[in-house]
């Protein structure tokens, strides 16, 4: 018997008219890692949430939902909310108390059980999930990776038999995304959980998914293993899901090689595989070091300087006398017109030092020059008006009711007169027309930070200074994300953007710098910043950098390899 | 972390600092007070070398102070006139009573910043979740909040300043507006959080059943016997002040301080009592040297 059936469920939130999910079958067997992919927009949440009753949204929802051969909602209430646990996509919004011991004893309390055997099982999980360390610690000073660490334990605590995580790693750097996902991977291996996790960054589920299930506009588009699903989708050309496949296994299908039937049991889905077969088809990078060669130099002569727009000088900055210092002595030129990504790890300072760039907030040390005006001398209006901000959460910028106003507001900043046709172009550029008159925050997160540039943009800025634009989108968001930046870039627009993304730093910025530590310790074109790292590359160019060290995207390995 | 004195039970501490404020109201009595205040000072120093009181204690310095003169100054009762201020005598019982109010009140401040220390608001709310849960664990909650609502709301106000939204800029109308307007986000923000709170409280089974409460804290032998020693000699003290050890008379004139073997006695057992937690603390100083 199947732990979970699903049979024709139809789901529509209350007050609206279209189906959320549509004639949606799926079959989960125990014990199983189902990956649950698609734009955002596409039911994964809203299916996810149908699987756990007690936070079924409001609507109408027709079909059946088995657990265990019982229809969900006959369950005893307890065994509802103990077999199924569920993890969201924010860490911060999902705790409830205020030290790591006491959240973790939240769960267990609820169900009302002894003290003395809620200590012996957080003592037990606590050992598992490392977290013995912060267990007194308030849960403030855990970092995004802690806190959803300890909600996944909180959960665990219940000893669910079923796991349903929801875009958990979103909020998180790669780093802290990649230990999340391991740790989730050990709970299937060892518990026998039962895994269903809704993700974007797919690259590290592929190797350790049973079953990948795209979905696309509410129903179950391809749902196969991840070899099995990659073949079906790159046979099909399908434009919509192909941005899903990770890069390793796209660049199989685009080299010659993924024509032939025979490499089908060798399709790349880590890097580790990915390198066993470049090494089998190396023959035909032989005669690749001659391109390779003028590869390289096309990527330099780009790289010529014009006047430096944003120069920071020896900037030092902390925000507290007794903290320590997060920017030290950072010096850094923007020039003119180009798209420059910043690189770095979670908490490194990326947001303080674009602040800091942007005239928020004043470092105690040096100075920021906007051309060769102290920032620090202009005024915020006439700053708003040559810098666009935005910041990580598109959330923080809003303060009104409508799209419209939050526009309409803008447009005060705006240099030129005509504000209102420029507020017309930019409805034309990011096609928003049809939601004007709808609350910011019943957008997707791609239109909300779409939103929120758009608003930057209205008053003309020569520089837009994006914050982490590609956190929580899916693939299809950033693609879009990219097209519009690069017309932007285009309308010669300078673009400094903070990311730890690399995959999309590497396939659309000019520039790449490194902050660590305090200040810039790299700084170069794409293909050198990244083919100089070992680590801290795309998986790419992890996978192919004993042929072509300088590839660093399929584009890449494909321009460089005449096929 | 918890060391010394506050690594006691937090019952025992709670019920200590009840016994030491009550004493400090009833016992009007300048020794007495005097002892106290030597002690709890003595305590905040060893405890954290005067860190807690760096900052506040002028203040509490200029209230008792403040005490200390208002009194003989409106209150002209007693025989023993030491001068006079344009007429008005200035009794050494005024003075006296003054001194004791003092003591009294700077006494009831320091414990209470003892009591900060030793029960924070975990352990106090730990003391109350047994018969109060509900309104323990809203508190609870609610301290989860507060800093996260700071640091929101820290955030809100750097990113609004690029849409010309500054509550540290403009006239006092304009930042009381602009003020208003990034609470208005705050509000809005932490709205749709915490409906993300209530579905992950839901989905892990709140309300499902009676809940019960876990904590760290077990009273053990150590502390069933600190706890006795403390009602013995709080006992012995109120028996002493029942038969008027406690109190001196001030008003209509002076009474001496009496320096009989039992007063004696009584004084000792009251020290005693002051001195528990200076006992734990240089215990546990000696254990580390």
């Amino acid at each position: 018997m199947a732990l979970i059936q699903i049979n024709n469920l139809n789901f529509t939130y209350s007050g609206e008219k279209e189906k959320v999910l549509s004639g949606l079958n799926l079959t989960i067997e125990q014990g199983e890692f189902v990956v649950l992919c698609g734009s955002s927009g596409s039911g994964k949440t809203t299916l996810l949430k149908n699987l756990k009753r007690e936070i079924s949204p409001a609507g109408k929802m027709t079909g059946d939902v088995f657990y265990k051969g019982i229809p969900l909602n006959e369950l005893q209430d307890e065994v509802s909310a103990k077999e199924i646990g569920m993890v969201f996509q924010d860490p911060d919004s999902q705790i409830v108390m205020d030290t790591v011991i006491q959240e973790l004893a939240f769960s267990l309390e609820n169900f009302g059980y002894k003290p003395a055997y809620i200590k012996k099982k957080i003592s037990e999980m606590v050992t598992f999930f490392g977290l013995e360390e912060c267990l007194h610690k308030s849960v403030q000073e855990l970092s995004g990776g802690q806190k959803q660490t300890m909600n996944i334990c909180s959960v665990m605590l219940l000893e669910p038999r079923v796991l349903l995580l929801d875009e958990p790693t979103s909020q998180l750097d790669p780093v802290a995304a990649h230990e999340l996902i391991k740790m989730v991977h050990q709970i299937n291996q060892e518990f026998s959980v039962t895994v269903i996790i809704s993700e974007h960054r797919l690259e590290q589920l592929f190797p350790i998914a049973d079953r990948v299930v795209f979905m696309e506009e509410g129903s179950i588009k391809y749902c196969n293993t991840p070899v099995e699903l990659s073949m079906e989708v790159m046979k099909a050309k399908d434009s919509k899901a192909v941005p899903f496949i990770p890069p390793l296994t796209r660049l199989f299908f685009t080299l010659p090689t993924g024509r032939d039937e025979r490499l089908v049991s060798d399709i790349p889905l880590s890097v580790r595989s990915g390198k066993q077969f470049m090494q089998r088809i190396s023959q035909s990078f032989n005669e690749c070091s001659e391109n390779e060669e003028n590869f390289e130099n096309s990527h330099k002569n780009s790289a010529d300087c014009g006047n430096a727009i944003i120069t920071c000088k020896d900037v030092s900055f902390r925000y507290d006398r007794e903290k320590s210092l997060i920017l030290k002595k950072l010096s850094l030129k923007i020039y003119q017109g180009e798209f420059m990504a910043i690189l770095g790890g979670n908490g490194a300072g990326k947001t303080t030092l674009l602040q800091a760039m942007a005239g928020l907030i004043s470092p105690q040390q040096g100075c920021v020059y906007l051309r060769k005006k102290r920032i620090a001398l202009i005024k915020q209006d006439e700053k708003n008006a040559s810098i666009g901000y935005v910041a990580q959460n598109p959330l923080l910028h809003f303060t009104f009711d409508t799209v419209n106003e939050e526009l309409k507001f803008a447009s005060l900043y705006s240099r030129s007169n005509s504000s209102n046709t420029k507020m017309e172009e930019m409805l034309e550029l990011f096609e928003m027309k049809d939601l004007l008159d709808r609350h910011p925050y019943d957008l997707s997160g791609g239109q909300q930070q779409k939103l929120v540039i758009a608003c930057a943009l209205i008053p003309e800025p020569e520089i837009l200074m994006i914050d982490e634009p590609t956190k929580g989108l899916d693939s299809i968001s950033k693609d879009n994300l990219a097209r519009l930046l690069k017309s932007l870039k285009a309308k010669g627009i300078t673009i400094v953007m903070v990311t730890h993304d690399i995959e999309f730093a590497a396939c659309h910025a000019e520039k790449c710098a490194m902050l660590f530590d305090g200040s810039i310790t790299d700084y170069s074109s794409p293909s050198e910043f990244f083919s100089g790292n070992y680590f801290y590359t795309t998986s790419i160019n992890r996978a192919v950098r004993d042929y072509l060290p300088h590839a660093i995207t399929c584009e890449d390995v494909m321009k460089a390899c005449r096929f | 972390m918890d060391r010394g004195f506050s690594a006691v039970h937090p019952f025992v501490c709670f019920a200590y600092y009840v016994i030491i404020v009550v004493f400090a109201m009833i016992l009007y009595h300048p020794v007495y007070l005097a002892l106290t205040l030597i002690s709890l000072i003595i305590w905040i120093l060893m405890h954290d070398g005067g860190r807690n009181l760096s900052k506040s204690w002028p203040f509490y310095l200029i209230s008792g102070i403040v005490i200390l003169f208002i009194n003989p100054l409106i209150n002209h009762r007693g025989e023993n006139v030491i001068f006079y201020i344009y007429d008005w005598p200035i009794t050494l019982e005024a003075v006296v009573y003054g001194l004791t109010m003092m003591l009294s009140l700077l006494v009831i401040l320091l414990a209470f910043v003892c009591y900060q220390q030793v029960v924070d608001n975990h352990k106090f709310l730990y003391l109350f979740s047994s018969f109060l849960p509900k309104t323990a664990f809203l508190v609870m909650m609610s301290m989860r909040f507060v800093p996260l609502l700071l640091m929101r709301m820290k955030q809100i106000s750097v990113v609004q300043k690029t849409r010309g939204l500054d509550m540290t800029d403009g006239t006092v109308r304009k930042r009381v507006r602009d003020g208003m307007q990034i609470l208005q986000i705050l509000i809005t923000w932490s709205f749709e959080g915490a409906l993300q709170t209530a579905d992950s409280m839901k989905a892990r089974g709140y309300g499902v059943t009676k809940r019960s409460s876990y904590s760290d804290y077990r009273m053990c032998s150590g502390d069933w016997l600190l706890l006795a020693a403390i009602i013995v000699l709080a006992a012995v003290t109120a028996v002493g002040c029942y038969f008027g050890y406690g109190k001196m008379t001030i008003y209509p004139s002076l009474g001496t301080i009496r320096t009989d073997v039992t007063s004696m006695a009584f004084y000792l057992v009251f020290c005693i009592l002051l001195f528990i937690p200076i006992f734990i603390e240089e215990r546990e100083i000696l254990i580390w040297r």
